[in-house]
């Protein structure tokens, strides 16, 4: 009992240490990630945009685009709104239920985390997604644009 | 009513074919943006109320200080991958309108490519920014109110076949070709052939950012049937309950109608102007719109306004000529990502040829989606 009561300060810092550790340091901005493909490669940061804003539901080969977003209880989700509506002010699940409101788009995935947001991305390549910071670590086929 | 007759309105036709092709389908995944059941199945429900005080309104109209506001179920399936169809309805109690429960759109909507799309059915004529993306959800109106333009002389749906690419050239540029059957004839395609036209294009920068002209005529042979101002039946509580003191109309008409729309969201201020004419060659009368929002964004969830909204408008499409303004402040609230709050005082003005009430006028409106 008395051991276990004086490790547990080490393995509480050990514990930090760790989640420390496994923190995103990249260079704060916002990222457009998709699955390395030679097509989805060749596509422009403006097309990525757009793909984002629900006004481009194809990719250039035809595939439908699935867009992948932080959803409000995401970390990311008020840089992406700000970086895709361009007000820190916007309100990017508004934004997205006018448009599927108005029949113009499908609604995107909203997830909770930027982790969801690369795996979902990573498991499909018609995804295309955005979040506000990556792991400092390279991901084996995330092609990530900062913008 | 029956409540059996209630569903056999609210689930027509088109309600049914949505539910019938995508019904087979749904999804049980919900997420954070606020819509339920996403993929290939949708649905959601609008819906405001208002309080309400005025001094300008009329000792002869109805005046409520309590308006529930039309609520608006909106479904959509997408049986196919490229193929969407929507359904949106609307029921508002008899006391505030006529027609208590409305279908406002039904269409079939075919994605071309990536950008064009063909859509058949009944839709909100594409003629302004405004109309063409809030439809009869209140809760992304930037004001309590829309422009007055649209409650007047800017037909608000259209039946018939439209033709649109949002990104040319995956650009920003975008356009919309429509013909349709007229407002007169809203809820039927082509029954007196195509009496109307729209032609819409635009610019969409990689902020947001909206530059819109929009061009629409509409046809109206005599005896074609009637022209119902829409504000006689829309809204009732509009005007500061001053319901439409105007007539259905079987006169002939050739209205034409221009329009352009600005929409600028900035990082500190939103800027949302609406301005219309249009011109009836048939009864040689003509109207001018303006209406005109510039909010300040004070933090995410706040955003103070001043508006102006007005109308010039001659003795046409069934209306009494008027002048008719709105000037003031307001306050939007974000209250979630699906409930708004919108404050609002102003100054209003309606000039009847035989009246002018003027005073000042309160609306408070809470508006929200259900999921």
């Amino acid at each position: 009992m008395k051991f276990f009561k004086l490790s547990l300060p080490l393995v509480c810092l050990l514990a930090f240490a760790t989640s420390a550790a496994d923190e995103p340091v990249s260079e704060p901005g916002v990222y457009i990630i998709t699955r390395f493909t030679p097509a989805n490669a060749r596509v422009d940061t403006s097309t990525f945009k757009r793909m984002l804003l629900g006004d481009i539901k194809e990719w250039p080969d035809g595939r439908s685009v699935l867009v992948v977003l932080p959803g409000r209880e995401s970390g990311s989700y008020i840089e992406v709104s700000a970086f895709l509506l361009g007000s820190r002010g916007a309100n990017m699940s508004r934004y997205w239920l006018r448009k599927v409101f108005g029949g113009e788009a499908r609604a995107p995935d909203f997830e909770s985390s930027d982790t969801e947001i690369i795996n979902k991305v990573l498991n499909n390549e018609n995804a295309v997604g955005a979040l506000e910071i990556l792991p400092d670590f390279a991901i084996e086929g995330l092609l990530a644009v900062k913008i | 009513m029956s409540l059996t007759n209630i569903l056999r309105k609210w689930l027509s036709i088109p309600c049914g074919l949505v539910f019938l092709i995508g019904g087979h389908a749904v999804a049980n995944e919900s997420h954070s943006s606020g819509m339920s059941s996403v993929m290939p199945f949708m649905w959601n429900i609008f819906s405001h109320a208002d309080i309400q005080s005025s001094s300008a309104r009329s000792s002869q109209s109805r005046y409520h200080n309590f308006v529930l506001g039309e609520t608006a179920i909106f479904l959509a399936a997408n049986p196919k991958d490229r193929i969407t169809v929507l359904y949106e309805g609307t029921y508002q109690p008899k006391r505030y309108r006529q027609d208590t429960y409305k279908s406002e759109r039904w269409q079939v909507r075919y994605d071309i490519s990536g950008t064009q799309y063909l859509i058949v059915g009944k839709n909100h004529t594409p003629v302004n920014h405004w109309n063409d993306s809030y439809h009869h959800g209140r809760l992304f109106y930037p004001s309590v109110n829309r422009p007055l333009s649209l409650d007047r002389f800017i037909p608000l749906h259209d039946s018939g076949i439209r033709f649109g690419d949002r990104a040319v050239f995956e650009t920003g540029f975008f356009y919309d070709l429509a013909i349709g059957s007229g407002h007169r004839h809203e809820d039927r395609l082509f029954p007196k052939g195509i009496l109307s036209q729209t032609l819409s294009f635009g610019f969409k920068s990689i902020s947001g950012n909206i530059f819109r002209v929009g061009w629409h005529r509409n046809l109206a042979p005599q005896g074609s049937g009637y022209t119902i101002p829409e504000s006689s039946v829309d809204d009732g509580f509009f005007s500061a309950g001053i319901r439409s003191q105007s007539t259905p109309s079987d006169k002939a008409e050739d209205l034409r109608i221009l329009a352009a729309s600005v929409n600028i969201m900035s990082e500190k201020f939103s800027w949302v102007t609406e301005a219309a004419r249009s011109e009836d060659r048939h009864n040689n009368a003509r109207s001018h719109a303006f209406y005109q929002l510039v909010g300040l964004r004070l933090s995410y969830d706040s955003m103070p306004y001043v508006l102006f909204d007005w109308i010039s408008q001659d003795d046409a499409m069934s209306t009494r000529s008027r002048v008719e303004s709105r000037l003031g402040i307001g306050l939007k609230q974000t209250v979630s990502d699906t409930a708004d709050l919108k404050l609002e005082l102003v100054h209003r003005r309606n000039g009847m040829y035989d009246s002018n009430i003027k005073g000042l006028e309160f609306q408070a409106q809470i508006s929200f989606s259900i999921k």
